[in-house]
């Protein structure tokens, strides 16, 4: 055990010296190092999105699923394989377009342009808040969880621990090159689940791990889920799917990363890169806890798998290692979302409608005292109710999909889609989710809290949308633009500078205006 | 007659004209007009303390009719010229709205990259109000601006 | 096959051929589109 930590202390020493070593090197131009890192390629743009957005769910979570339902679980996996290429080629190129003509640089205040309503914002932002910070308690859970099999501690002295070097991590975490940093840890992370999973494999093979399944119980192969459980229920089989699958086109802080790509070349590689990826890495998670069934009969916590079967077919310095690099991404994953939640809070809540001459600092210090507070009900919550991670992240992440995937969509689709319904899309959304989740409506209508979250929105956008004002003919002429249909000759088309269309959209206003041509 | 702070321009009335027309040999186009339009250039002195000191000066230039930034790498080398009040557009916003909205969007920036627990220090080096100028360039069915600096264009 | 049931395996084995097709198709697409606008740039330097 003692090793083990040792292992940890010196591999984040490592990463933070490697993350100081090449902020020095970029230091001679810090503008590019502060603004943005443009010369990235599509390969390590992929890799980064990867293991900072997936990291607490894809080593707990999904082997919980997979040990718990059997190949049911792998209905998740598949919309998530599929994710990235439905969000990049549903959403990108229209929502790109038409951010860029609302000159809008969050996404929440994207909605609130798009739809014209402050409230739009607020509620937007509240939603997003709560969930995001969900998320991440999410996260604090795993860490817990991780240190207390590399440190032998107790769970609630471990969740402690955690969140303190998360705190600590993300305050020296500020001066690492986090992209090169994370980047690093993503292939740590892939090579050693992929080696865990080789070993496992070559163990026992895929043909004898289903028989071996099917010899403890026939219905682990079942696509119906254990005991068939789920049988008949296409309504949980399919939100199960469409989760992942859409979801993406949900969360504000995914919704950005599309809305600010740079150069529409990058989006091609990404996705080929995306999409094999996914489809490489994935299912391996779910695959493990499959393994756990047959191999860890006796495993207390499903989450626990693959750090037991990191022990069981590693020797201790690698497997001490390995989970040092899980533990590292939690913490960049949590660092990043308290960030984000810490941004909204700052410019869309407090600086936009509390304190509007709000001084930075102050704006600041605000956030980071929500963020703190944030922080702490987090320990709370992860030491008192421990819900497992797997239920919080498909929870907060379908909250988050169910209220702000309808709104965006319709924002580059509809021409109707107006305030009013944005606002009972995602106050219904969220709240059909929760209640959904809260009651257990699935096991008595059948239907995923995703699923009927979906279908809420989709309404309550409709049904809102006849009442109150339309979108102004501003905006739906800016929604006509940005599909991209062509009035102009192709050519030229192709070639214009979209960067010029504020000044364009002010000079034409300011050209009609009798008053000033002169 | 006032002078102004101005970008000079490196594109002709000509070459303006003939950006648009390779593209689109169809119609015949003319320039129609020179407009100037304003901006803000702001850079500041950024300082970061804490383990490690980073020091560096950022500029942006501020869109002072919509507000809205974009990053620059250098400092741009500028003009004084005469400008008639017909052919340049008024600033909507003010200098200290524009540096205040420069430092917003570096202290975004940089929060994104220094996360949440430091705040950098900035001061003003410079704030300039200049005018870049646009060719309007139109046929009978369409209108565009051509950056006279750049070549860029974006239809009205 | 795997010593899985037909159902499964259907069900659960074609989809990643399934993304990584269309993922090749999208990237194609895509491709042509760079390709179109290079092709424009540079016909305007050279003229």
């Amino acid at each position: 055990m003692k090793t083990d930590v040792i292992v940890f202390v010196v591999y984040l020493v490592v990463l933070m010296i490697i993350g100081i070593w090449f902020t020095r090197k970029a230091s001679k131009s810090s503008e590019h190092y502060l603004l943005g890192n443009r010369s990235i390629g599509p390969a390590v743009t992929a890799m980064t999105m990867q293991s900072s957005s997936m990291s607490g769910y894809m080593f707990m979570g999904g082997p919980a699923l997979a040990f718990q339902h059997g190949w049911y679980a792998l209905w998740y996996a598949i919309g998530d394989a599929g994710g990235a290429i439905v969000n990049l080629s549903v959403l990108g190129k229209r929502m790109r377009r038409l951010s860029e003509k609302l000159g809008a640089l969050s996404p929440i205040e994207y909605l609130e342009k798009r739809y014209e309503s402050p409230m739009v914002r607020v509620v937007g932002s509240i939603i997003s808040i709560i969930f995001i910070l969900a998320y991440v308690f999410a996260q604090f859970i795993a860490a817990g969880k991780a240190l207390t099999q590399l440190t032998g501690f107790p769970y609630e002295l471990a969740v402690v621990i955690g969140v303190s070097v998360i705190t600590i991590y993300t305050v020296a975490g500020g001066y690492l090159a986090v992209v090169y940093t994370d980047f690093i840890q993503g292939i740590i992370m892939v090579l050693g689940v992929t080696g865990i999973a080789v070993l496992a494999l070559n163990h026992i093979g895929l043909s004898e791990l289903n028989a071996s399944l099917a010899a403890l119980d026939p219905t682990y192969l079942s696509i119906w889920g254990k005991d068939l459980a789920y049988y008949g229920q296409w309504g949980v089989i399919i939100g199960a799917i469409l989760i992942y699958l859409i979801g993406y086109m949900g969360l504000p802080h995914v919704v950005v990363r599309h809305m600010s790509m740079k150069s529409t070349k990058t989006v091609k590689g990404a996705i080929l890169w995306a999409a094999t990826w996914n489809q490489l890495f994935i299912f391996i998670p779910y695959i493990l806890g499959l393994i756990g069934i047959v191999l860890l009969p006796n495993l207390a916590d499903p989450e626990m798998v693959i750090p037991q079967l990191t022990y069981q077919f590693f020797p201790g310095f690698l497997s001490a290692l390995l989970l040092s690099a899980i533990m590292a991404a939690i913490m960049s994953t949590s660092d990043s979302l308290l960030m984000q939640a810490g941004t909204i809070l700052s410019r869309d809540v407090y600086q936009r409608f509390i304190n509007p001459n709000a001084s930075e600092k102050k704006a600041i210090l605000i956030s980071r005292l929500c963020i703190l507070a944030g922080g702490l009900i987090g320990i709370v919550i992860a030491i008192y109710e421990p819900p497992t991670v797997a239920a919080l992240v498909i929870f907060s992440f379908g909250v988050l999909g169910n209220s702000f995937l309808v709104p965006y969509v319709a924002s580059v689709y509809s021409k109707k889609a107006n305030h009013i319904g944005t606002l009972c899309a995602m106050i219904g959304g969220a709240a059909t989710n929760i209640l959904w989740t809260l009651l257990n409506l699935e096991s008595l209508t059948a239907v995923h809290p995703f699923l009927a979250g979906l279908i809420v929105s989709f309404i309550g956008m409709v049904i809102g949308s006849r009442f109150g004002k339309g979108p102004s003919d501003k905006i739906k002429q800016l929604i006509e633009e940005a599909k991209g249909k062509k009035a102009l000759p192709a050519k030229i088309e192709k070639n214009i500078a979209h960067e010029l269309s504020p000044e364009a959209n002010n000079i034409s206003e300011i050209l009609a205006d009798p008053s000033w041509s002169r | 007659m006032q002078k102004f702070t101005i970008l000079p321009d490196s594109i002709s009335k000509e070459a303006a004209v003939a950006t648009i027309h390779k593209l689109d040999s169809s119609q015949p186009y003319i320039a129609e007009r020179k407009i100037y339009y304003p901006y803000q250039f702001v850079s500041y002195q950024m300082k970061v303390k804490a383990l490690l000191v980073k020091e560096g000066a950022l500029g942006c230039t501020i869109d002072m009719i919509s507000g809205r930034e974009s990053v620059i790498d250098s400092k741009p080398s500028f003009e004084r010229s005469v400008l008639d009040e017909a052919e340049r557009l008024p600033a909507v916003l003010s200098k200290e709205k524009a540096e205040k909205k420069a430092v917003q969007f570096f202290q975004r920036h940089a929060s994104k990259k220094y996360k949440f627990l430091t705040v950098p220090r900035f001061s003003l080096k410079e704030s300039q109000l200049f005018f870049r100028p646009f060719w309007v360039v139109s046929s009978e069915q369409n209108r565009f601006i051509v950056d006279a600096v750049s070549g860029k264009f974006h239809p009205l | 096959m795997f010593n899985l049931p037909l159902g499964t395996f259907i069900a659960f084995f074609p989809w990643p051929i399934l993304f990584i097709g269309s993922a090749i198709v999208l990237y194609f697409i895509f491709k042509r589109q760079d390709e179109r606008e290079e092709e424009n740039n540079s016909k305007e330097e050279t003229s």
